[in-house]
């Protein structure tokens, strides 16, 4: 991964969770959307947009980086690094459900529709604070050192 | 560049990855697809509709036990701005929708063939044929059956009202002190538990129709499959020289209005306000999601075929250089 890979990616990941957690109405309800420019973030047809879109450029990097790896790179993977993955693929693929669900005449049964609702929610709160805790662990080496 | 990899170790990887990639999209292949010209649809003629009131009569009445029963006093909300909307001091409230009133009837002073005239307007959910109150819903709450209908489950949805601002008529209605967020964090997420026209789901599974069809004196409203509804709105607007409202509204409904009059002047004539909705052309609030949606499957694919056809630049690249001849 470049650096300008490794920041669009983070870049991306960043507002691809910002508008995940605008599906949700509480930005307007906890005043974030009241702090001047954030008002998007209480319009859920504009954090709707944005989330399709950062998801896109999400799955395109994805795609791009198991490619490379499978072709060029392919070592062992660190127990974080199989973590990451199996959110990746729980997050993806309860996401492409909900694709599938939002387009018309697609029938999913109720239940279906909240367990994929709240594994994508769960998914993505997981996934971040792994990102959280790595970088807090990165820190702490980094310190010890 | 890896340099033990092979055309072999290349084109093994590459259609594992791509296998891959088209797993990860066919996943969802247990989603159903449902076919919307199937779609239970109901046509309300205008022209036959007095305003007596029985189909509002009748949907009360029916749906008295699933009306909310909040317990008093509410929690308090923070931050305190959140609003309470509270409706069972008001239950006997008609002429708007409530929690208590999932249908309404609206009027219109107009002038049909020169002569003034009040048109009736039976007025509750449109079950969009993509019903973006049910798409949006962030936990699921709001489901779309397999006939096209969509309704509110009471014991999951945490009244966000999501769904009412999702709502091109912003019909779903809020009663605070019922549901869900209850039992989990009262003051600080949820408000209660948003109610609608569920099309009588229960009635239809026993064979009935919905309470206010079959209470209509005056056989305002017929129900049937979408195509054939759309059909019969056709040959009845063009008898009465009239127009149809639900064909194209939100991407489709699976409510269809005939009037004599036009719509916009319909709108322009009747009372709007909360809990009273429009009859203005709504474009479809789910265009984004169906269009982005089917080619946003595709961008596994993209990102494969880029990574893909770098590093086969960079094979070629490299064999050229080893083999300069």
């Amino acid at each position: 991964m470049t650096p300008l890979f490794h920041t669009l990616f983070r870049v991306n990941m960043f507002f691809l969770a910002l508008s995940g957690v605008g599906h949700m109405p509480i930005f307007k309800r906890y005043y974030i959307a009241d702090i001047p420019g954030l008002g998007w973030l209480a319009e859920f047809q504009v954090t709707l947009t944005l989330h399709y879109l950062t998801a896109a450029l999400f799955l395109a990097m994805v795609a791009w980086i198991a490619t490379t790896w499978v072709l060029e790179h392919r070592k062992s993977l660190s127990r974080m690094a199989r973590v990451k993955i199996g959110l990746y693929i729980v997050v993806i693929t309860s996401g492409g459900f909900l694709v599938i669900k939002n387009l018309k005449g697609i029938y999913l049964p109720a239940a279906a529709i909240t367990a994929t609702d709240l594994t994508h929610l769960a998914g993505a709160l997981i996934m971040g604070l792994t990102a959280l805790a790595q970088i807090f662990h990165e820190k702490t080496t980094l310190l010890k050192q | 560049m890896n340099p033990t990899l092979s055309r072999r170790a290349f084109l093994k990887g590459g259609v594992a990855t791509a296998a891959t990639a088209v797993t990860a999209t066919a996943l969802p292949g247990t989603a159903e697809a449902a076919d919307p010209g199937g779609y239970l649809t109901t046509l309300l003629d205008l022209s036959k509709c007095v305003g007596c009131g029985e189909c509002v009569t009748a949907c009360r009445e029916t749906h008295e036990g699933d009306f909310p029963r909040p317990g008093k006093p509410f929690p308090s909300m923070i931050p305190n701005r959140v609003p309470v909307e509270d409706f069972s001091l008001a239950q006997e409230v008609e002429d708007r929708l409530t929690p208590y009133n999932w249908l309404t009837i609206q009027e219109a002073e107009v002038t049909v063939n020169g002569e003034n005239q009040t048109l009736y307007i039976p007025r509750r959910c449109m079950h969009c044929v993509n019903p973006p109150c049910v798409k949006l819903c962030p936990w699921g709450a709001a489901v779309q059956e397999k006939n096209g209908l969509s309704r509110i489950n009471d014991s999951l949805c945490l009244g966000g009202a999501k769904c009412r601002k999702a709502c091109p008529w912003h019909i779903p209605q809020r009663q605070t002190g019922v549901g869900l967020y209850l039992d989990i964090l009262p003051s600080l997420a949820g408000n209660g538990v948003m109610y609608k026209c569920d099309r009588c789901h229960q009635r239809l599974k026993k064979g009935e129709l919905p309470a206010c069809i079959d209470a209509c004196p005056e056989g305002v409203q017929s129900i049937g499959p979408r195509e054939e509804m759309i059909q019969k709105a056709k040959t009845l607007a063009k008898e009465i020289n009239g127009y149809i409202y639900g064909l194209e509204e939100n991407g489709g409904t699976n409510t269809l209005y005939v009037s004599p009059v036009p719509f916009d002047t319909l709108h322009n004539a009747m009372e709007k306000g909360p809990g009273l909705p429009d009859l203005a052309p709504h474009g479809n609030s789910m265009a984004m999601a169906e269009n982005v949606g089917a080619a946003m499957l595709l961008a596994p694919l993209a990102g494969f075929a880029a990574a893909a056809g770098r590093i086969f630049l960079k094979l070629k690249q490299t064999a050229k250089e080893e083999d300069p001849s």
